[in-house]
């Protein structure tokens, strides 16, 4: 019977014969992943080519019929809107430019009244990550020579911790940002937003690098007095640098970033785990990076002498 | 067939379905109608079957390559040569089919054929796209939402045929259909 058939299909015309084979190719390649059938948009052009002539002018007259905008009354009309659009696209983009400075204004300046001990600040932009990336450390094109010590306190723009310096060159120094786990565990004060017109009330935790760019540890137990319940973290706290003993006086309150998971631990039983994310959410790929340095020594290298 | 009154026509209609689709929309909601589709209505109401079936062809062919279709997540858009292709040869097949019965120099029956055709192909389109996306990467296409759409847009086709049935059923002699002439001095069946 197939044999039958084969022979009845090979006596049919050619065009009778070649049409059931072009159907059934089509069907196939239009099956076909994307990146199989890109070269079919070849055809596109040249398709589009012939049939402009007449789709050209047929669109222009359906443009006409029912254009895209409402008709403007004059030109003297069209250019004003145009310019009251664009003045008011730049008015907002400078509002958001001063709200912005404001912000990094007010948080230097609290950063400058928390630590008067700090001496200078220097910006410099990072000039190489590791190859390895997992390390995630960073080179940054001033070393010794300007007076950068194991002691100076990596920022971005002076508000934001990025990471102590851990190697020090002639003219360059290498970065381990506090998100990368070779930065080790830090300690750290959550304040949690006030409630109910109540003082500023702030925990400490211990975080270490989860290793995705965030940072993860239990927050310390303690209970609200008059109505006995602990106190727990709520996303959005900001949480500071508070670690004396490991950290500059120049690191000290500076940020680490917002609570983004506060959570019960797994492990302690009535502590919260707070999942804590850096305001800059890749702090490996910062381009600039905001070096403070101040005269006292490395309260780590200090307390390994000791 | 004569094929250069064909080429000719497609040329005239994929024009007028690029460049006039858009503006016959309905409000935003993409329902508009098709006019390379009445050709094929023409052809099917008059020509043998093998003309008709590769007219279908050639014509679901044209309209695949001047349809990308928008692949998921923004990757980009793809040119899918199959969903109008096999859509047209089946709704030339079922147009033929029901030929017999029908009485062809009607517009009325020209817009019933463009709308119920028309209809058989967005069913195809959707299927097809659908299916391939079961095994391949998913296009930016919801079935349910879009199947509506395009059944309206399958009555619309029915309305836009009705009108250019009064323009393409004179053209036939042109095209060698000489079966769907007006008699003017023999005697109606």
């Amino acid at each position: 019977m197939p044999l039958n058939m084969a022979r009845r299909f090979s006596q049919l015309p050619l065009p009778q014969r070649l049409l059931p084979l072009a159907i059934a190719i089509v069907a196939v390649l239009g099956l076909l992943p994307a990146r199989h059938i890109a070269w079919v948009g070849w055809f596109r052009s040249p398709l589009l080519t012939v049939v402009a002539p007449i789709s050209g002018p047929l669109h222009a007259l359906a443009t006409w019929l029912r254009p895209a905008e409402p008709a403007i009354d004059t030109d003297m009309m069209r250019v004003l809107r145009e310019e009251r659009d664009l003045y008011q696209q730049l008015y907002l983009q400078k509002d958001a430019e001063v709200a912005r400075l404001n912000s990094v204004i007010a948080a230097l300046q609290q950063v400058r009244a928390a630590n008067p001990g700090l001496q200078t600040r220097i910006s410099r932009p990072v000039v190489a990550t590791a190859s390895d990336l997992a390390s995630g450390s960073l080179t940054i094109r001033i070393g010794g020579e300007d007076g950068i010590t194991t002691s100076s306190v990596a920022t971005i723009r002076g508000v934001q911790l990025l990471g102590r310096v851990t190697k020090v060159d002639a003219r360059l120094c290498y970065i381990t940002p506090i998100t990368q786990k070779a930065a080790g565990s830090i300690g750290s004060r959550v304040y949690l937003a006030p409630q109910g017109g109540g003082a500023p009330m702030s925990l400490s935790a211990v975080l270490k690098p989860v290793g995705d760019g965030t940072l993860s540890g239990d927050v310390s137990y303690e209970v609200n007095k008059t109505t006995l319940a602990p106190y727990t973290p709520q996303i959005g706290d900001r949480v500071l640098l508070d670690d004396t003993l490991t950290w500059p006086t120049a690191a000290q309150h500076m940020l680490i970033g917002e609570v983004i998971s506060s959570e019960p631990s797994q492990g302690k039983p009535g502590r919260t785990a707070i999942i804590v994310r850096p305001s800059i959410p890749q702090l490996d790929r910062v381009a600039d990076v905001m070096l403070l340095t101040s005269a006292e020594e490395d309260p780590a290298v200090e307390g390994s002498r000791k | 067939m004569n094929w250069l009154a064909f080429t000719i026509t497609a040329w005239i209609l994929l024009g007028l379905e690029l460049g006039m689709r858009r503006a016959l929309e309905l409000g935003n909601t993409t329902i508009s109608p098709s006019f390379v589709f009445s050709l094929l209505v023409l052809i099917t109401l008059a020509a043998t079957p093998m003309t008709i079936y590769t007219s279908a062809f050639i014509l679901g062919l044209l309209i695949d390559l001047l349809n990308p279709i928008a692949l998921a997540d923004g990757k980009g858009d793809v040119i899918l040569l199959g969903p109008y292709t096999l859509g047209y040869l089946l709704a030339a097949q079922l147009m033929l089919l029901s030929r017999g019965m029908l009485m062809r120099k009607n517009p009325l029956t020209f817009g019933v054929l463009a709308c119920l055709g028309f209809a058989i192909v967005q069913v195809i389109v959707v299927s097809y796209v659908t299916v391939r996306g079961w095994f391949s990467e998913p296009v930016a296409l919801a079935a349910g939402s879009e199947l509506l759409k395009r059944l309206a847009s399958s009555f619309y086709t029915g309305i836009i045929g009705m009108a250019l049935a009064l323009a393409l059923l004179p053209m036939a002699s042109l095209f060698g259909f000489t079966n769907l002439q007006a008699r003017r001095f023999a005697r109606r069946d």
